[in-house]
């Protein structure tokens, strides 16, 4: 299983050759209503487009890496429809975690998360942004969960040096 | 007396997830302002925004933060010509903690600062699947009569509540798992006789 980048913005094929390249501006996914009815259903989400491989694939694949504009400290408008359609990878029943209840991820699979984060933050926002990442990935099995940021104009530089972390 | 707007800013199916949370907070506030004014996402006009004295955005978390439905109604009050208005928040999460939403509310807290707003303050309310359904229910009225005494006289108020312990909450929430589920695979059979 190919490794998966998910990008808000067109990024060069060259960068990361071992994964499967998503640029959101370039598939059809609707936002999640939050009936959670997929929970009801054994991850049966209603919708059914280009989100019902990616979700697969998520759980599946062991690198995952994110390209996204922080906006407000989270994740810009797209790549948050984006996220709030994986709740088909949660577990309905709830789990305490260190002390904490959550939804176990339905994949067991040991994964490892890089977050690029691109455009003008500040650094609370950077901060906040960190948080959501670490809260949201409670109950799910990432063995590393890194988030680098930088300025818009500097991401082909940071692509080029994150370039190949896919091959392993 | 103020002008007052209740937003429903969740995602589209959590919008009922909030109604009994959205009337309680409508019945506390009905009588003490001159105009209450209810709006789903949907029906959202960012251009009648600025006419409020006081906007309360209500919304349970989606994916541990602000649902992207309330972000799209923040990039579209970017673009309109600022006026003061107070921000409050309601904002529920389906687990335990309260202290869930506090991320939520982060970003609600940097938006009206970036865009000179004043924010006042938030309820945060954990279990919001089926605490109105138990006895603490009686616990998040008041806290919820509290929030609307606070935006009556223009006060800051930040509040939490949830069920009453987490072992409570965890027989009851896998129960109404377990139930939910049945209903569902009743409802597919249904469908397919």
């Amino acid at each position: 299983m190919k490794n998966l980048v998910v990008t808000d913005r067109d990024i060069s094929t060259n960068y990361f050759q071992n994964s499967v390249i998503v640029n959101l501006n370039n598939i059809h996914y609707s936002s999640c209503t939050g009936g959670l009815t997929c929970l009801k259903c054994e991850g049966a989400c209603y919708f059914k487009d280009d989100m019902s491989i990616i979700s697969k694939w998520t759980n599946d694949c062991q690198l995952i890496i994110y390209i996204t504009r922080v906006k407000y400290g989270c994740f810009d408008i797209p790549f948050k429809k984006m996220l709030e359609r994986l709740v088909v990878n949660q577990e309905p029943f709830y789990t305490m975690v260190d002390g904490e209840t959550c939804h176990l991820g339905l994949s067991q699979l040991r994964k490892k998360l890089l977050v690029i984060g691109y455009g003008e933050a500040t650094d609370e926002e950077k901060k906040l942004f960190k948080d959501i990442l670490d809260d949201s990935t409670l109950g799910y099995s990432y063995s590393s969960v890194d988030a680098y940021f930088c300025e818009e104009s500097e991401l082909d530089e940071v692509l080029r040096t994150f370039g190949g972390v896919d091959l392993g | 007396m103020a002008k007052i707007l209740l937003l429903n800013s969740g995602l589209k199916h959590t919008q009922t997830v909030m109604k009994p949370f959205l009337s309680r907070l409508e019945g506390y506030l009905n009588e003490h302002c001159d105009y209450l004014d209810i709006r789903y996402a949907s029906q959202f006009d960012e251009r009648t925004f600025f006419q409020y004295d006081q906007v309360v955005f209500l919304f349970p978390v989606a994916l541990n933060s602000i649902p992207s439905s309330t972000l799209e109604i923040f990039e579209r009050l970017e673009k309109q010509p600022k006026g003061h208005v107070e921000v409050y928040a309601l904002i529920g999460c389906d687990e335990y903690e309260p202290e869930k939403c506090d991320l939520s509310e982060k970003i609600i807290q940097n938006w009206c600062q970036r865009e000179h707003l004043k924010y006042k303050g938030s309820l945060k309310i954990g279990s919001i699947f089926f605490i109105m359904n138990t006895l603490s229910r009686f616990v998040v009225s008041n806290e919820m009569k509290k929030l609307a005494q606070a935006i009556i006289h223009h006060q800051e108020f930040y509040g939490k509540t949830t069920m009453l312990t987490d072992r409570i909450f965890m027989k009851k929430a896998n129960q109404y798992w377990n139930k939910e589920i049945k209903k569902m695979n009743k409802h597919q059979k249904k469908q397919k006789h």
